[in-house]
């Protein structure tokens, strides 16, 4: 099977498949004009080869429209790409939007150390880098500030869902701080999520110290990879998760959510976090059945087709809620 | 609005056709629907009963055709079985031209024909992975060409936008583009079906 792989990955294409795939990209983009039609379908009428290599390239080119849903609010040909709100007292050194795939990132580099705000709305996502390497990646309907000294790096997480890739420096500790609590980077990758007054932290890889608000009881704890902690004002508790479940739950990071077991109520208040439509469902029986699989974060469609099919609900659509029920 | 527009469209089964001028014939319709989702299993068929695996692209191209004039006279009833005995009977003819000893593909037929493409219960929780199949599709594109696949499809840019961000002429994001859609469609038909959508 790789020898196969090998070879249709370094496959020369001829012209046919070649001019065939040209047309088919051009059919569908603006331009395409009532005499490029007459071309093409005389060129399709030349020969059976034409024809077939036509309809099998734009076959599976048709397929790729979904990829659209990878898109981020943030990312579509009028973005205007606006992370740094109150930027007065800071210097962005640079600013440019580079595409690497799974959404719009922006990079950014900040110079200089005032405390800047980045903050992204239901269903937006963004990626800050930092001057030290760090990032910092923003889920949807997310507030940070970010203040950077020689001394401290400092996160404060105002709400939402954060992922980080600290850049360990000793000197310069990072410190992520929520709802009063501090977590304390020993060189790691981590999320963090603020949900109404509780905090979820979750170990990917290395080492952080998590500090609880002063007037909670608890000591620190020193958590490491797999690890999840959940803080609520008053009580801190610490559970291993497999790796899986943790990648599971960052799947945000590619665009998607993934459920493994999840009651349909999780569900669509998961995904409701990502769409200003909201997903409303009342029927008692369905909330309670589960659901497993991936799911485009901002495809409510998809997300009507799935409980179509599986729970067999009907999806109505009410302008800015689509009600599903039996 | 923007968002009820968007429900309409992505729900609507898209019909992955030639229908914009003509409407597509019976034959194109069935080549598309029946044919295509059996790229995997024809080039298993292909690459299992003969040796030089860089002929293969021109057998399956040679298959298609001789299955697409078939079906412009008749309709083949059963398409999976009518493309594999195509290919056999091509496989015969060549390794009878080249003189090559041949193979025993009669039997692979009915044994491949089982094995394949049967919908299980969770195909419908399969087909929630079309996006990260997709996603994975385009990951084995070479760099640029991705680049510029993803600033058409994801980003929805024009050439002219793309060969400005890309800072490449608009011959060469044709180029990248043409590429790119062929190399999709090889991994795309080379390794479906579970996830296409019934229409």
């Amino acid at each position: 099977m790789s020898q196969f792989r090998e070879r249709y990955e370094n496959a020369p294409y001829n012209d046919i498949d070649m001019r065939a795939a040209n047309y088919v990209e051009r059919r569908e983009a603006p331009g395409w004009t009532d005499h490029d039609e007459v071309e093409l379908e005389a060129w399709l009428s030349e020969s059976v080869a034409h024809r077939i290599t036509f309809i099998r390239l734009n076959s599976s080119w048709k397929r790729t429209e979904r990829l659209i849903a990878l898109r981020s609010p943030d990312n579509g040909p009028d973005a205007a790409p606006d992370p740094h709100k109150g930027t007065r007292y800071l210097k962005i050194a640079a600013v440019f939007g580079v595409f690497l795939g799974l959404g719009g990132f922006l990079v950014t580099y900040l110079t200089t150390p005032p405390t800047e705000s980045y903050s992204t709305p239901v269903g937006g996502r963004e990626i800050l880098t930092l001057k030290d390497g760090s990032r910092i990646e923003l889920n949807t309907d997310t507030s940070v500030r970010v203040a950077l000294s020689g001394k401290e790096r400092a996160v404060t997480v105002e709400k939402g869902e954060v992922y980080f890739e600290v850049h360990h420096d000793a000197s310069r500790p990072f410190v992520v701080t929520a709802q009063g609590h501090r977590v304390v980077d020993l060189g790691t990758q981590f999320s963090l999520r603020v949900d109404k007054a509780d905090v979820k932290v979750a170990l990917l890889e290395g080492r952080v110290r998590f500090d609880p608000y002063a007037q909670t009881s608890t000591k620190p704890e020193v958590l490491t990879s797999g690890d999840v902690l959940v803080a609520s004002a008053d009580r801190v508790s610490v559970n291993k998760e497999p790796l899986r479940n943790l990648l599971a739950s960052l799947a945000w990071r590619g665009g998607m959510l993934e459920f493994h077991n999840t009651s349909l109520a999780e569900a669509v208040a998961e995904f409701n976090r990502y769409n200003q439509t909201k997903i409303v469902l009342e029927d008692p029986r369905a909330r309670a059945e589960t659901i497993n699989g991936m799911l485009p974060i901002n495809d409510l469609a998809e997300f009507a087709h799935v409980a179509k099919n599986l729970f067999g609900l009907r999806a109505e659509n009410h302008g800015d809620e689509i009600v599903l029920t039996r | 609005m923007d968002k009820i527009s968007n429900f309409r469209r992505a729900t609507a089964v898209s019909l992955p056709g030639a229908a914009r001028g003509t409407p597509m014939s019976a034959a194109d319709e069935w080549f598309d629907r029946e044919v295509l989702p059996l790229e995997k299993l024809l080039m298993q068929f292909l690459e299992r009963n003969w040796r030089n695996p860089s002929d293969l692209p021109d057998f399956r191209q040679e298959v298609y055709a001789l299955v697409y004039e078939a079906a412009l006279t008749e309709i083949p009833g059963n398409t999976r079985h009518f493309v594999l005995t195509t290919a056999r009977n091509l496989l015969i003819n060549r390794a009878r031209h080249e003189r090559i000893i041949p193979i025993e593909a009669a039997a692979d037929i009915e044994e491949l024909g089982l094995a394949l493409d049967v919908p299980g219960p969770d195909r419908i929780v399969i087909a929630r992975d079309e996006l990260r199949h997709l996603q994975a599709a385009l990951d084995r594109l070479p760099p640029r060409c991705r680049e510029a696949v993803v600033l058409r499809r994801v980003n929805g840019l024009t050439r002219t936008e793309i060969a400005q961000q890309m800072g490449i002429t608009e011959f060469t994001v044709t180029r990248y583009l043409s590429r790119g859609i062929c190399m999709l469609a090889d991994i795309l038909h080379g390794e479906p079906s579970n996830i296409r959508r019934k229409s």
